[in-house]
Parts: C-alpha cells; structure tokens; sequence
C-alpha cells in the first residue's frame, strides 16, 4: 500500500490533532515527521513539493475523525478478484 | 446652480462606474459556464489534465471526462495517472458495484476552456485499473458550481458560481 508509513504516523496522531484544533486543516507527512497543516489541499500539496522536491511521496491528508470512503458505481472490480462487502 | 451641476456629475460618474462594474461581474459569470454534449446516455466534459506542478497549457494532455453525480469522488483510470506521474498523495476506501477496496489517491491539475477563458483547478482523484472511461468527475470536484442536465436537448451546463 502506498504511504503505508505516512499513514500509520497519520492514524497515531489524528486524535491528538483533532483535539488540537486542526479538525478539517490538511496536513503534510513524510516519513514520522509532519511538515504542517494547511487550510485547503492545493496549499498543503504545494508546501509539500517545495519542501520535499521532485519525485517525494508524501502523504496529503485532511484531519477528520473516521476516512471517508468513496462511492463510486461506476468502478467494478472483475469477478476473480472481488473483495468481500464490507 | 454650480452646485447642482457637480452634485449631477458625481451622479454620472457613479453611475457610469456601476454600470462598468456590473458589465464586468457580468461577462465573468458569462465566461465562467462550462457546456457540452450529452453522448451514450452521460454528460462527456472535454477538458485537459496535467500534473499539479505544471503551470503551461501545453504541457497538459486532453481528455474526456464524464460528470458522475452518483460519485462521492472523482477517479482516474491508472493508465493516464501513470503516463502523467501524477503523485499518490494518500489511500482510501472506495466503495464499488462489488464491495470496498483501498485505492491510491492521485493530485491532478484539470483545466477546462470556455470561450478563450481556461479555469484551472487541483483536484484529488482515485486511480483506478478498472475504469471504463479516462476520467469520471465526481462531485467533489463539481463543488462550487450549479449543474443543468437538459436530456430533451441533450446538453449539459455547469455554471461555476464560487469562483
């Protein structure tokens, strides 16, 4: 899984964060090191490139209680490979 | 009678300067709607995709994306994220006709053109291997705007109206 590391340090400290005020802001994770939180996703994936450089995985995330999940129907996964519903 | 006469000319020109304002405020609400065809039964948006730190409208490639109201997000099919590099910027859940699987979260730059005007905009999308299309905008890219779908015409409009 891409960003594993990132979103394990994410999934650490998110109620920490949430607890801090920053519910809603978008942070920058490379590694266990956070660069900040940033007011829309634009402006973190910016502030991530200029402070990482070219060809960094970082993870760019919004500080929310649970992970949204994404509903898109249009998306089918081929029969051999269908996850079980969850 | 001098007095009168420059309390008119200030009239004129707060006038004329309401007038200029509103014809601006109103060729930008013109410039900012977006059209196009219905085509197969969906709403096609040709458009041009790049990487977000590419700032030059030639270093974008075009493509044709279809509206999808019934997404919560916008996906990209993991050949065209791949050709473009585009950074995984995170995982998600994505919920779809056979359950939920995590998926890789690309940061796409997206312009559309409209009458001469590009608008520009960084969105996330989830790449996805089984897509059937290039591109689906999903309402989390649509934010901001007002989305008419006239099927007895068979056209679509999408009136950006948070810019």
């Amino acid at each position: 899984m891409p960003l594993e590391e990132e979103i394990a340090y994410f999934n650490d400290h998110r109620d920490n964060w949430i607890a801090g005020g920053h519910e809603g802001q978008w942070c920058v994770v490379l590694g266990d090191n956070l660069l900040g939180f940033f007011g829309d996703m634009p402006e973190a994936y910016a502030a991530g490139a200029q402070a990482h450089g070219d060809g960094v995985s970082f993870l760019v995330k919004q500080v929310l209680p649970e992970d949204p999940v994404a509903t898109i129907q249009r998306v089918y996964w081929p029969l051999d490979e269908q996850a079980p519903i969850q | 009678m001098s007095k009168r006469r420059s309390n008119k000319a200030a009239r004129d020109r707060k006038g004329k300067a309401k007038a200029h304002k509103s014809k601006e405020q109103r060729k930008a609400k013109q410039h900012a709607v977006m059209r196009g065809p219905i085509e197969n039964n969906a709403c096609t948006l040709k458009l041009k995709i790049g990487h977000p730190d590419s700032s030059l409208l030639n270093e974008f490639s075009p493509i044709e994306a279809i509206i999808d109201t019934g997404a919560t997000n916008s996906a990209i099919s993991k050949e065209i994220a791949d050709k473009l590099k585009l950074p995984v910027v995170d995982t998600i859940g994505v919920r779809g006709v056979h359950g939920v699987r995590p998926a890789p979260v690309v940061i796409v730059k997206i312009v559309v053109e409209d009458k001469g005007l590009a608008v520009a905009r960084t969105i996330t999308a989830t790449v996805q291997d089984q897509l059937p299309d290039n591109m689906l905008f999903g309402m989390d890219a649509m934010k901001g705007g007002v989305l008419k779908v006239d099927t007895n015409r068979g056209t679509w409009e999408w009136r950006l109206t948070g810019l």
